[in-house]
C-alpha cells in the first residue's frame, strides 16, 4: 500500500497528514522551528515514518506547503538584489504608484516602506518596444554588459530585469540575460517577461523583484528538504504549493518561487473546499481563524475564487491567488482603548509569545483568547495540556482595560468577542454579500485552532445556514496539500477590441500558452489523461479599470467562439456587480489566461470508523458559560472523540478537542456526520426553515 | 417642515453597540467606493481615486469619515419629507444649489434616502471626478471660463430614480451632454450601485440594533469625533492667534482676472477647547474658475484632517463642526456667488488644509511637517487607439513635507488613496510614449529631514491634440518649516533642451501641439523641516550617491563635503557649517523659497506674514 503525504509549515506546528490508498489517514504535530524550518519539516517526516512504520518507500509523493516566502519578506531578511530597468525609469520602485494608504492627512503621518531593491541597485539599459512590441531603441549590448560587470563587481547575484512593454515583447529582456551569463555566470535573473507577462510596470517590477529575491531562499529550503528526504530514504517527488491553490514539482517551483508567496493560506482554502464537498457542500465560506490573523474566502461550485491582485505585506504582487481576505483578528489579537475612549480589538497581537493573558508567560494584556476564556468558552488547557490557561490572569486583564473605559469584566470580554466577531464578519462580507452572494446559499467551514470558537456565532451574524467543523480544524493546510493537484497559471497581456478583434492572434497566443502549459505538466510527470488545460480571459468594458476573470470553452477556437469570449462579460459582469452593458457598452480583451492542471489521483473519502450515538460519558463536564449580557447558561462540554457518526446533540455546548473548541450557541443543533464533521445548524436556519439539502447547496 | 424627529429620551446603548454601528456604518462606506474603484470609467476616478462615498443620518449629518463629503441637505431645502419615496435616487452638481457641499461641476452626486418600514432613516451618498460634463474645454476643468454656464451641464437637485425606475429623460439627457457619454454613463452607474449596497447595510444595521439605538449611535459617534478633538488634540495646541497664508496662481488666467495671485489667508484661534480658522484677509472672487461656494461645515470637515497626526485612530465626521468653527469674508474666493466658475477650484481647495497646517505650524512647529503639494495634474484631448476622440488626463504626485523625526516621501498622490498612471496603460490606449519616469534631483527642500523628491515624466506626443496645462506652484514654492527650506516648484516645459524650448509659466486651457512634441512636467518636491545645516552628513552624502541630492546642493544648501570616495568629510563639513552659519541671519519659521522672494523684491506679491508666522511683512 502507497502512501501520499502533505506538510504544511505554521508559525506553531509543523502538521503533517499521510493518507494510505486504503483511505486510512494518519495525523502529526511537531513543534515549527521557525528560525530552520527545514528541521521542522524533517521532524515531521521523520515521526510520520516512525508511526508507519518505518517504510520510505511506500510514500507516492509529498507536498508541502510553505511560509519561508512570507517570512522573509515580512522581516525583511533577503540578501541585496540588483534591478534592470529601461533607461528612463531608474526611479520605478521610488515612485510606484503614488498613493499613500489611508484617510485625509494621512500623507501627514504615513511614511513610505523600505523598496525592495536599494536605488543604489537600480541600472538602466538603452533599450525599449512600443506597447505592440516593436522596437523604438534597439537594445545596447555594451551598456547592458557593463551593467552586469558591475552587479558582479558589487557581488549582487540575484537581478531582477524589467523592461517597459516587456509584456508585448521580452526579446530585449531575454538577450540581456544572456549576457548576464556571460558576464556574471553564478547570477540569478529573473525576467519580467517570464514571471509575468502582464502589463502595469510597476506591479511587474515588483513581482519580479519579489521572484527574485525569493529564488536563492526557495531554492536553498527546497535543496535542504530534498536533502532531508534523502537521508530518510524517502525517494519520493516532492511538490510546493502555491498561492493559486495548487502545487508544482519542486524541481520547477524555484524557478519562479513567487508563485509560492502565499502558499499557507491557499492550502487551507484547498483543504477546506475538500471537507466541503466530501461532505456534499459545494458553495462555502472558508473561516481559517489562527493566533494572530482571520483568513476568509469564498468559494463557488466546488472551486476557490481567483485573484490576480494580491499583496504580500505592503508590495503588490500579480500572480494567481486564491482570494483570500485577511483580517487581523486572532485569538492572540489585543484589545485596546483608542483615542475617544473607543474599545478596539487588533491588529496588533500577542502572538505566540507571550501570547494572551492567560498563558502566564508574561502577557498582561487582554485578547480574544482571554475574553474567550473568561466568558466560559474555552478548556483549561490548550493542545492535550501543553499551554495551561489561567482564568484568573485573563480577569485581570480585563479589569485594567475595563476600568478605563468603565465597564466591568464580563461586559468587555463579551464585547472584544462581539468587536472581534464583527471584524471577521467585514471580512466574509468583503468575499461574499459584497459580490452578491446571498450568505443563506453558503455553508462556512471553520478551521485553525480558533476559528471553531467563533464560527457558529458568525453563522448566525451572517445567516448562514450551516456551519462545518472538520474532524481536525486545526490541521486544514496540510490537509490542502495533501488533496491538491498541480497547477500552472500562464498569462500574457494582448488587448483586443470587440470590434475588430485579430482572431488569429488570439488563437495563436491560446495555443502557445496550452502548448508551454503542456510541457511543463509533461516536465512533472503528467501524460495524457493525468492533465488538462483550461482557459480563461480578463475581459472589461473599455475604459474600466479592473478586469473580470472569465472562463473559456475548451475545444476548436472558430472565430464565433472567440465573439461569445467577450459576450461572456455581460454576464460576468452582471454576477459581479449586479447589471451590464450587453449591446452598449465595447468589450475589452486585457489577459489571455491559460492553467495546466496534472491531475494527482483521486483522494478517497474519509471515512470515520465509530458508529456511536452521544453516550453520557462523551459529556466530560456541565459549566457556566456566558452568551449574552448577563446571561450566562449551564453548559455541557462534550470531548469531540466521544461523538461519533450519527451523533447529535443541542446549543449551548461545548465541544472540546486537541486542537480546537466548538462553541455551539443557543438555539443551534449539531450532528456528526459519516465523515466525522460536526455540522452545525444556525437558530437562523431553523427559525426560517431555510436549510438547503447538502445535494443542492 | 420639521427635519428632526424628536428623540427626547436617549435609548440605552453600551460601547460595544457603538462600536458595531461605528464599524458597520465604516464597513459600508469602503464597500461602496470598492464598487466605485471596480467599475467607474473616468481615470480621475478609478486611477486618481478621485470619489467619495459617505453614510448621512436622518438629519442629513455625515457620520461616516467625511473629509471631502458632500450634503444631503439639497434633497431636504427642495423636497418635502412625503414627497421622497424609497427607492428615489437624488442627483445634482449644481454648487450654488449643493449647500456647499459640491465645488465643481464635474463631481455628478448621487444620493439614495435610507428606508426602514416607511420610514425614513438616513442617506447614503457618492460621487466621483467624471471626465465630461461639457463646457468650453474637453475635459471640463478650464481656468478660462469666467462664469459657471460656461464650465458645463448644471443639475439641480432632482431625482434621477424615482421609486426604483430611471428617469430616463434626465439619464439621457446627461449623458446627452458630454463629450464622453459612456464614461459617464459607467461613472452614474457606478455610483447609483454604490448607494444602494450602502442602502442596504444600513438598513441591516437598523433591522439588527433598532432604530433608537442606532440614531443614538450615530449622536455619539458624532459628539465622539469632538470630544477626541477638544480633549486630545487641542489641549496641544497653547492659546493664541496663529496667522498664515498661501497663494493661487492667476497669472495670465483670464483678461478679466487683473490679479496675478489670489492670496488665502487664515488665521487659527485656538481658545480653551474650541478652534476657528478665520478666513479674514481672503481675496475676494475671482473672475477665473478657482472659486469655491463651501460654506463653514464643508471646510470644517475638509481642514479637520491637518489634526490628523495629532489624533491618529479617530474617525472625522460631521462631528468636527462641534469643535472647529470657520469664518468666511463674503463674497471672498472661498464664498462665492452666482454666477463664479469653479472648474479650478481644486488649487484652491487644496492649498487650504497647508495654509491651515502652516498656522498650526506656527503654535506646534514639531508637530507640523513641511509642505507638499501632490496634485500635478495635465492633459490632452487627443484620440484613442481606435481613432475615436479621446480625453487622457494625468495626475502626478509631489513630494511629502520633511517630518521633525523622518524625510518626507518621494512622489506620494495627496488624494485619499490615489494613485498614478502607468505608462504601459497611457501607451496602450493613447498615442503617446512616456520617455522617462523619474524622481527630479534636488526637488525635495533641504532640512535636517529633507522634503520628498517630486516627479518628473517626460512625454512624447505621437498624434496632433490640445494640451492642457493648469497647474500650480508654477509661480511658488511648496514652504519648510522649523528651518526647512522650501521644496521646488512645478516645471512644465515643452520640447525640453531644444531650440523650440517652452517653459509654462501660466495655466493654459489649450495649446494645440502637433506630432514629435515632448512634454516635460516636473512636479514639486516637499517642503523641508528644520535647519539643513543639522542634517546627518551621512545622510546627505546617501542622496548624493543615489542621485537624489546633487553634490553642489550637499554643499551649498547642507554644508556638507563630499571626500573623493564620496563619504562626509568631516572636517571639512564643519568647517563649511560654521561658514555657512555665521553668513545667515538666524533661521526663519517658513521659508516659502526663492520664487516668493523674486516675486516679493519685483512687487508683484506681498506678504501679509512674516517668515516667523506673525503679521507683517518679511524683513
Amino acid at each position: 500500500m502507497g502512501f501520499r503525504v502533505g506538510i504544511d509549515s505554521g508559525g506553531t506546528f509543523t502538521d503533517v497528514q499521510a493518507l494510505g490508498d486504503d483511505g486510512s489517514v494518519v495525523v502529526l504535530k511537531v513543534p515549527s522551528t521557525p528560525r530552520n524550518p527545514d528541521v521542522g519539516f524533517r521532524n515531521a517526516m521523520d515521526a510520520l515514518l516512525t508511526r508507519t512504520g518505518g517504510d520510505a518507500a511506500r510514500i507516492d509523493h509529498v507536498v508541502h506547503g510553505t511560509t519561508v516566502a512570507v517570512n522573509a519578506v515580512l522581516q525583511h531578511e533577503f540578501p541585496p538584489i540588483g534591478l534592470l530597468v529601461t533607461r528612463g525609469f531608474r526611479h520605478i520602485l521610488e515612485l510606484a504608484r503614488q498613493t499613500v494608504p489611508g484617510e485625509r492627512g494621512s500623507i501627514y503621518v504615513w511614511v513610505k516602506p523600505p523598496r525592495l531593491v536599494s536605488l543604489a541597485n537600480v541600472r538602466e539599459v538603452t533599450e525599449r518596444v512600443d506597447t505592440r512590441g516593436e522596437v523604438i531603441h534597439s537594445f545596447d549590448e555594451v551598456e547592458c554588459r557593463e551593467a552586469a560587470r558591475w552587479f558582479r563587481e558589487q557581488g549582487i547575484a540575484t537581478v531582477a530585469i524589467c523592461f517597459i512593454n516587456s509584456y508585448a515583447n521580452g526579446d530585449h529582456e531575454r538577450r540581456a540575460a544572456g549576457i548576464f551569463k556571460d558576464e556574471h555566470p553564478d547570477c540569478l535573473t529573473s525576467l519580467s517577461c517570464e514571471t509575468l507577462p502582464e502589463f502595469r510596470e510597476y506591479e511587474r517590477a515588483v513581482t519580479t523583484c519579489m521572484n527574485s529575491l525569493l529564488m536563492p531562499i526557495l531554492g536553498k529550503y527546497v535543496e535542504d528538504l530534498q536533502g532531508h528526504l534523502g537521508e530518510l530514504g524517502v525517494d519520493a517527488p516532492l511538490y510546493i504549493m502555491k498561492s493559486g491553490g495548487g502545487a508544482s514539482r519542486a524541481d520547477v517551483a524555484v524557478g519562479q518561487p513567487v508563485y509560492t508567496a502565499l502558499s499557507g493560506p491557499a492550502a487551507s482554502v484547498v483543504g477546506s473546499v475538500w471537507i466541503g464537498r466530501n461532505a456534499g457542500f459545494e458553495n462555502l465560506i472558508t473561516f481559517d481563524m489562527g493566533g494572530t490573523s482571520t483568513d476568509v474566502s469564498l468559494v463557488e461550485g466546488g472551486v476557490p475564487n481567483l485573484v490576480s491582485e494580491t499583496e504580500l505585506d505592503v508590495y503588490p504582487l500579480r500572480t494567481p491567488s486564491i482570494d483570500v481576505v485577511s483580517v487581523g483578528a486572532g485569538g492572540g489579537s489585543i484589545a485596546w482603548i483608542a483615542p475617544g475612549d473607543r474599545l478596539a480589538v487588533g491588529p496588533q497581537s500577542a502572538g505566540a509569545d507571550p501570547g494572551p493573558a492567560c498563558y502566564g508567560r508574561g502577557g498582561e494584556e487582554a485578547t480574544i483568547t482571554d475574553a474567550n476564556l473568561y466568558l466560559g468558552r474555552l478548556p483549561d488547557t490548550l493542545a492535550g495540556g501543553a499551554v495551561p490557561l489561567d482564568r484568573s490572569l485573563a480577569e485581570k486583564a480585563l479589569d485594567r482595560l475595563g476600568k478605563r473605559i468603565g465597564l466591568s469584566a464580563e461586559a468587555l470580554a463579551y464585547g472584544i468577542v462581539q468587536i472581534g466577531e464583527l471584524n471577521m464578519a467585514d471580512a466574509i462580507r468583503q468575499v461574499s454579500v459584497r459580490k452578491g452572494r446571498d450568505p443563506r446559499l453558503l455553508t462556512l467551514v471553520a478551521s485553525g485552532g480558533a476559528g471553531p470558537v467563533h464560527a457558529c456565532s458568525l453563522g448566525e451574524i451572517l445567516k448562514v445556514p450551516r456551519v462545518l467543523i472538520p474532524p481536525s480544524p486545526g490541521i486544514g493546510c496540510s490537509l490542502g496539500a495533501l488533496v491538491s493537484n498541480v497547477r500552472e497559471d500562464l498569462v500574457i497581456t494582448d488587448i483586443q477590441h470587440e470590434a475588430d478583434p485579430d482572431f488569429e492572434r488570439i488563437r495563436a497566443i491560446y495555443r502557445e500558452l496550452e502548448e508551454k502549459a503542456t510541457e511543463m505538466l509533461r516536465r512533472q510527470g503528467f501524460d495524457g489523461n493525468q492533465r488538462r488545460v483550461e482557459r480563461s480571459a480578463d475581459l472589461r468594458y473599455r475604459g474600466m479599470r479592473t478586469e473580470l476573470t472569465v472562463s473559456v470553452e475548451s475545444g476548436d477556437m472558430d472565430n464565433s467562439a472567440i465573439k461569445e469570449i467577450f459576450d461572456s462579460l455581460h454576464a460576468a459582469h452582471e454576477d459581479a456587480y449586479g447589471y451590464s452593458y450587453s449591446g452598449q457598452q465595447q468589450v475589452e480583451l486585457v489577459n489571455i489566461r491559460v492553467a495546466g492542471v496534472g491531475l494527482m489521483p483521486d483522494v478517497p473519502g474519509i471515512q470515520a470508523t465509530e458508529d456511536t450515538t452521544v453516550s453520557r460519558s462523551s459529556i466530560t463536564r456541565r459549566d457556566m458559560v456566558c452568551f449574552g449580557r448577563d446571561t450566562w447558561i449551564d453548559t455541557p462540554f462534550y470531548e469531540r472523540d466521544g461523538l461519533g457518526p450519527g451523533s447529535a446533540i443541542t446549543g449551548p455546548a461545548v465541544v472540546l478537542q486537541y486542537d480546537s473548541t466548538t462553541v455551539i450557541h443557543p438555539g443551534q443543533s449539531a450532528n456528526v456526520d459519516g465523515s466525522g464533521n460536526l455540522v452545525v445548524l444556525t437558530a437562523y436556519a431553523q427559525a426560517h426553515d431555510n436549510v438547503p439539502e447538502a445535494a443542492t447547496a | 417642515m420639521s427635519l428632526t424627529q424628536s428623540r427626547t429620551e436617549a435609548p440605552d446603548f453600551d460601547p460595544i453597540t457603538l462600536e458595531l454601528v461605528a464599524g458597520t456604518i465604516e464597513s459600508a462606506r469602503r464597500e461602496m467606493e470598492l464598487q466605485i474603484e471596480r467599475t467607474a470609467r473616468s481615470v480621475v476616478i478609478r486611477e486618481g481615486r478621485d470619489y467619495r462615498a459617505g453614510i448621512f443620518d436622518r438629519q442629513g449629518r455625515n457620520v461616516s469619515s467625511a473629509s471631502g463629503a458632500a450634503h444631503v441637505d439639497p434633497i431636504l431645502q427642495n423636497y418635502e419629507l412625503d414627497q421622497i419615496h424609497d427607492g428615489d435616487v437624488f442627483i445634482w452638481n449644481d454648487p450654488f444649489k449643493s449647500a456647499g457641499g459640491l465645488t465643481h461641476l464635474p463631481d455628478l452626486c448621487i444620493t439614495q434616502p435610507i428606508f426602514r418600514q416607511g420610514e425614513l432613516v438616513g442617506y447614503a451618498q457618492a460621487f466621483g471626478h467624471m471626465t465630461d460634463v461639457g463646457g468650453l474645454q474637453p475635459g471640463s476643468v478650464m481656468i478660462g471660463a469666467t462664469d459657471i454656464h460656461q464650465e458645463g451641464i448644471i443639475i439641480p437637485p432632482v431625482r434621477l430614480y424615482s421609486r426604483g425606475e430611471v428617469v430616463e429623460p434626465l439619464y439621457r439627457t446627461i449623458l446627452n451632454n458630454s463629450r464622453y457619454p459612456e464614461d459617464v454613463r459607467g461613472d452614474l452607474d457606478a455610483e447609483v450601485m454604490a448607494c444602494r449596497i450602502g442602502v442596504a447595510r444600513v438598513r441591516e444595521m437598523f433591522d439588527r440594533f433598532g432604530g433608537d439605538v442606532v440614531d443614538a449611535c450615530f449622536e455619539e459617534l458624532l459628539e465622539r469625533c469632538a470630544r477626541a478633538l477638544r480633549e486630545i488634540a487641542f489641549p496641544q495646541i497653547p492659546d493664541g492667534e496663529y496667522p498664515f497664508e498661501d497663494f493661487v496662481e492667476l497669472v495670465g488666467a483670464v483678461p478679466e482676472e487683473t490679479r496675478e495671485f489670489i492670496r488665502l489667508k487664515v488665521t487659527m484661534i485656538k481658545k480653551d477647547d474650541h478652534v476657528t480658522f478665520d478666513f479674514t484677509g481672503t481675496d475676494s472672487q475671482s473672475a477665473a474658475s478657482i472659486n469655491i461656494a463651501g460654506d463653514e461645515r464643508f471646510y470644517t470637515k475638509y481642514i479637520v484632517s491637518v489634526f490628523r497626526n495629532l489624533v491618529p485612530d479617530t474617525i472625522f465626521n460631521a462631528g468636527a463642526t462641534r469643535a472647529i468653527s470657520c469664518r468666511l469674508p463674503e463674497r471672498s474666493v472661498l464664498s462665492a456667488e452666482y454666477p463664479a466658475s469653479a472648474s479650478c477650484r481644486a488649487f484652491t481647495l487644496f492649498r487650504l488644509p497647508e495654509i491651515c497646517l502652516g498656522a498650526l505650524g506656527r503654535a506646534l512647529p514639531d508637530a507640523v511637517p513641511g509642505s507638499s503639494d501632490t496634485r500635478s495634474v495635465w492633459g490632452i484631448a487627443t484620440r484613442n487607439e481606435h481613432g475615436q476622440p479621446a480625453f487622457f488626463r494625468d495626475v502626478l504626485g509631489g513630494g511629502g513635507g520633511g517630518r521633525q523625526d523622518v524625510d518626507g516621501s518621494d512622489a506620494l498622490n495627496g488624494n485619499v488613496a490615489g494613485r498614478s498612471v502607468p505608462t504601459e496603460f497611457i501607451e496602450a490606449f493613447y498615442p503617446m510614449i512616456v520617455e522617462r519616469d523619474a524622481l527630479p534631483v534636488d526637488s525635495g527642500g533641504a532640512g535636517t529631514y529633507r522634503g520628498g523628491l517630486g516627479c518628473e515624466r517626460l512625454v512624447r506626443f505621437l498624434e496632433p491634440g490640445v494640451l492642457h496645462v493648469i497647474d500650480d506652484r508654477m509661480q511658488t514654492q511648496p514652504w519648510g518649516i522649523a528651518g526647512g527650506r522650501a521644496g521646488a516648484g512645478t516645471r512644465y516645459v515643452l520640447n525640453p533642451a531644444t531650440d523650440r524650448e517652452q517653459v509654462f509659466e501660466r495655466k493654459i486651457d489649450a495649446l494645440p501641439v502637433g506630432p514629435g512634441t515632448r512634454l516635460l512636467a516636473i512636479t514639486p518636491g516637499g517642503g523641508g523641516w528644520g535647519d539643513p545645516l543639522e542634517r546627518d552628513p551621512q545622510a546627505v552624502a546617501e542622496d548624493v550617491r543615489l542621485g537624489l541630492v546633487s553634490s553642489r546642493a550637499a554643499e551649498t544648501d547642507y554644508g556638507v563635503a563630499l571626500a573623493e570616495d564620496g563619504q562626509a568629510d568631516a572636517k571639512a563639513t564643519q568647517a563649511l557649517r560654521r561658514k555657512l552659519r555665521k553668513k545667515r541671519d538666524g533661521l526663519p519659521l517658513f521659508d516659502r523659497g526663492q520664487r516668493v522672494s523674486d516675486l516679493v523684491a519685483a512687487e508683484r506679491l506681498t506678504l501679509s506674514v512674516g517668515a516667523r508666522g506673525d503679521h507683517g511683512p518679511d524683513k
